[in-house]
């Protein structure tokens, strides 16, 4: 594995036969095997390559703050001297005593690669002395995008058993997501099970009650339904009577149907609000339970996802309380489950969408027809590698619309299964799709809990991942553009660079170069080494560039510099080695 | 000059931020309207009743004691959820992130301790400190916070957390009836869920750590870029923008600058050995 770092350190040097201790800086650079280091002897961040002005006193202030290292390195006085170059080289050498107040290393990335931060101390030759090392901190970019953070030993068996290596890192990529899912699963069955346990009696007890409360109250009555039966005769006897007397008078017949009317419905508040009963309950004359394992275990699975139909909804004090801390670690971890289901999701369609791929393609092929042919140059080390014209690299990226697509298409789909399993019409599906994958759950749409309860919690489930990754991207990241309105990126020097697959900030690059240069050399030789970058590197600056904007330039200049487009079919497309280029200046 | 200069950072600042609640209200308030216009059980019911409604649909709490009946309404609600649901979440989630850097500046400010890198980080807030908020959120709702479950009650804290949670069975409801009420109970909605976000981004990443998800491409690494946390694609696709280029063009000439540094290095050997050999 090749990496490549900051690493701060203390060295224990003898210098005059006394103990020196200090803290220095260095870049080092592992490739096969073997760690070069290199003392940052010293950091200058300077923006010549990108042709901006040295920034004003304030921008470097806030940039200190934002990155303490460079505070280390000059304070604002330094800063303030202006075009001191001499003196940036004076104080930017990185040897401090200790007891030079030395800020604590802030490595930005620390928080993403915590694993990588090392703390052991080693031997290592610094220019041919050996000196003792202890690694305070490291910031480590992986060399290549795929091996993330794998142990040399690990690279080592690479190169021994390439397959077996294959099959042990898919297992170590995909166990982890396995077992998470398991858990948010037992998880969720473990919390249906504690709701059920806490529910179900309770609404038993509820029940029984009644029958034993209706039996007391009523001489006839078993069962509140059976009182509200017996209403129903009663009703019916009273009609068949005025129709047998042949009474025609309206009024005597609304007065009747009125009377048994309100009782009826006193009856059936009185039945759904205490008791529980439904109307299909009351209709089929039987009792059936709300609190069933299968819908203790829908009633889980929509408090973790948020959805909250609110049928059926715990009742006693115990299941609230439950529900609350169940909800309050179950929540986080679905999210987490569902992100990294979505993400998986984005991963694979990332590989497996050829055909937005081949859509890219063939956009390509028509455009170019209405254009000149325009082939980018290939050079012939490229080309025996096999890389040819027809390779393509535009970047495949899902677009939002694309995933806005899917999201309208997985949601009809929802609205035709959802109309075959449940007395509903399209629309009314597609509603309930909708409501139910945004997690709004209105609840008033329900799904039937029978044998197809399940089929539908998969539904929603990877329902949810996919609204995640369309809120992710629709969302999220086109209204984040909002902050960059009329922001510009003001210095460059805190843009990202991919150097050899490694990413850094330009500013460490242009420092690291220019600690190559100027390693061993006078400050005099500095100036003119530095005078040398700013007139000569430019040539250097490959012919894309042009047609590129500066960060600062405005657009008019930007007009001049699309005449010399014709020059990018010049640089090779892969490497960007620009032989061609310099053969046109021969 | 000075002044004026940090006035003008702090507007800059503030306005994308103002821009954003702005749209926010003005679309609900559209919103409200056309619901009134097409849904004749949610026009009998007060403005405000249907602003509250809307505010419950797109942070997905969903009730259900309000919601559309007719077709019209109910395809116009999944219109309004596909613009709405993002803007809330972007707008509480910035409520929430700059409460956290709040929090860490006045602890800075409080005490001697140095809190630069948390803020620098994004450093979620401890989680003593949630529990606290939360705490002191339900103690207000307790008092004066009017729901349809029994008063002073469990009901006070389940329905609270139900709410802030955005699971909404919609057992215990908010009682909206007047204009202050609703008021005081959207303040309340509001910020409970920017706490549940906080709450949730903490323990998001608590689980982070147990289950060590690294993020597996290159473009996913998050950098610090200007204070701000964003992925290696993001910074690529917005350098690519300023630059009117597409992401891989700009890649190519960072690749370019490598090639500039192996350029000169191999110079500078050379023209040492030229040295030495002089």
């Amino acid at each position: 594995m090749e990496f490549f770092g900051i690493a701060k350190f203390f060295i224990n040097e003898k210098v005059g036969g006394k103990d020196r201790v200090s803290l220095d800086k260095a870049s080092y650079h592992n490739n096969n095997g073997s760690i070069s280091m290199r003392r940052d002897d010293m950091e200058i961040y300077e923006d010549l390559l990108f042709g901006i002005e040295v920034a004003e006193e304030e921008e470097i202030r806030v940039l200190g703050r934002k990155l303490r290292t460079r505070e280390a390195l000059f304070g604002e006085e330094v800063t303030r001297a202006g075009l001191g170059r001499a003196e940036y080289y004076e104080d930017s050498h990185m040897i401090h005593s200790c007891d030079k107040k030395e800020p604590e290393f802030v490595c930005p990335y620390a928080h993403l690669h915590g694993k990588n931060l090392r703390k052991k101390p080693a031997k290592i030759f610094i220019e041919n002395e050996e000196v003792e090392i202890e690694l305070i901190s490291e910031l480590m970019v992986s060399g290549h995008e795929d091996i993330d953070d794998e142990s040399d030993d690990e690279t080592k068996d690479e190169d021994e058993e390439e397959e077996e290596t294959g099959i042990r890192k898919f297992a170590k990529l995909v166990l982890p997501h396995v077992a998470l899912v398991l858990l948010t699963c037992t998880y969720t069955v473990i919390g249906a099970l504690i709701f059920y346990s806490v529910e179900q009696p309770h609404e038993q007890m509820m029940k029984e009650q009644q029958i034993i409360f209706v039996a007391q109250k009523l001489i006839k009555g078993i069962f509140q339904l059976k009182l509200i039966y017996t209403r129903q005769n009663e009703f019916v006897d009273d009609l068949i009577r005025l129709a047998a007397g042949n009474e025609t008078k309206r009024y005597e017949w609304e007065t009747l149907a009125e009377r048994h009317m309100h009782n009826m419905s006193d009856q059936l508040f009185v039945a759904f609000e205490k008791y529980f009963l439904t109307s299909n309950e009351v209709k089929k004359n039987a009792a059936t339970e709300t609190w069933t394992f299968s819908s203790s275990i829908f009633f889980a699975v929509t408090v973790v996802t948020t959805i909250g139909y609110g049928n059926p909804v715990p009742v006693t004090n115990i299941g609230r309380i439950w529900c609350i801390l169940f909800s309050l670690l179950g929540i986080p971890l679905t999210l987490v489950t569902i992100v990294m289901i979505a993400d998986l999701g984005k991963f694979l369609s990332e590989h497996l969408v050829w055909l937005y791929g081949n859509y890219l393609k063939l956009k390509y092929l028509i455009l170019s027809r209405h254009r000149k042919e325009r082939r980018e140059h290939v050079c012939e080390h490229c080309h025996s590698h096999g890389m040819g014209h027809d390779m393509n690299i535009e970047e495949k990226r899902i677009t939002a619309f694309l995933v806005l697509a899917i999201l309208i298409v997985y949601t009809a789909f929802g609205g035709v299964l959802m109309s075959k399993l449940e007395p509903w019409s399209f629309f009314t599906s597609f509603y309930w799709s909708f409501i139910t994958m945004t997690t709004v759950g209105f609840g008033d749409l329900m799904p039937r809990r029978d044998g197809y309860m399940y089929i539908i919690l998969l539904y929603i489930i990877l329902g949810l991942a996919i609204t995640t990754m369309c809120i992710d991207l629709v969302g999220v990241q086109y209204i984040r553009k909002i902050h960059y309105f009329g922001r510009k990126i003001q210095d460059a020097r805190s843009a990202l660079a991919v150097v050899g697959g490694k990413v850094v900030l330009v500013s460490e690059l242009y420092a690291n170069l220019m600690q190559k240069r100027a390693r061993n050399m006078s400050r005099e030789a500095f100036i003119v080494e530095n005078l040398y970058v700013s007139k000569h590197i430019i040539p250097f600056i490959p012919t894309d560039i042009r047609c590129i904007r500066y960060i600062d330039q405005t657009a008019d200049a930007a007009t001049i510099s699309t005449s010399s487009s014709a020059m990018d079919m010049q640089s090779c497309r892969f490497c960007h080695s620009r032989y061609s280029l310099n053969r046109a200046f021969k | 000059m000075q002044k004026k200069s940090s006035m003008q950072k702090f507007l800059a600042r503030i306005a994308p931020q103002a821009i954003i609640v702005f749209t926010l209200t003005a679309f609900m308030i559209i919103g409200a309207v056309v619901f009134q216009k097409i849904d004749p059980v949610l026009a009998e019911q007060s403005f405000y009743e249907v602003i509250f409604f809307e505010f419950i649909t797109i942070s997905t709490i969903g009730y259900g004691n309000q919601y559309p009946q007719t077709t019209k309404s109910r395809l116009f609600s999944i219109f309004f959820s596909i613009i709405g649901i993002p803007l809330l979440v972007v707008t509480l989630g910035n409520f929430g992130k700059y409460l956290t850097k709040f929090y860490w500046k006045a602890k800075g400010c409080l005490s001697s301790q140095k809190t630069d890198s948390e803020l620098v980080n994004d450093k979620d807030m401890p989680g003593f400190v949630i529990a606290l908020l939360y705490f002191l959120t339900f103690a207000i709702g307790f008092l004066f916070i009017p729901h349809s479950g029994e008063a002073y009650s469990i009901d006070d804290c389940y329905f609270s957390f139900i709410s802030f949670a955005t699971v909404g069975f919609g057992d215990k409801v908010p009682e909206i009836d007047t204009f202050e009420r609703f008021s005081k109970v959207t303040t309340y909605l509001l910020w409970g869920t920017i706490l549940n976000i906080m709450l949730i981004s903490y323990m998001n990443s608590w689980f982070n750590t147990i289950f060590a998800r690294q993020p597996y491409r290159g473009r996913d690494v998050e950098v610090l870029i200007g204070g701000q946390c964003i992925t290696v694609s993001e910074i690529t696709s917005l350098v690519a923008q300023q630059f009117h280029a597409s992401p891989h063009q700009v890649r190519s000439i960072l690749h370019d600058i490598d090639y500039i540094m192996d350029e000169m290095q191999t110079q500078e050997s050379d023209e040492n050995s030229e040295v030495l050999v002089q």
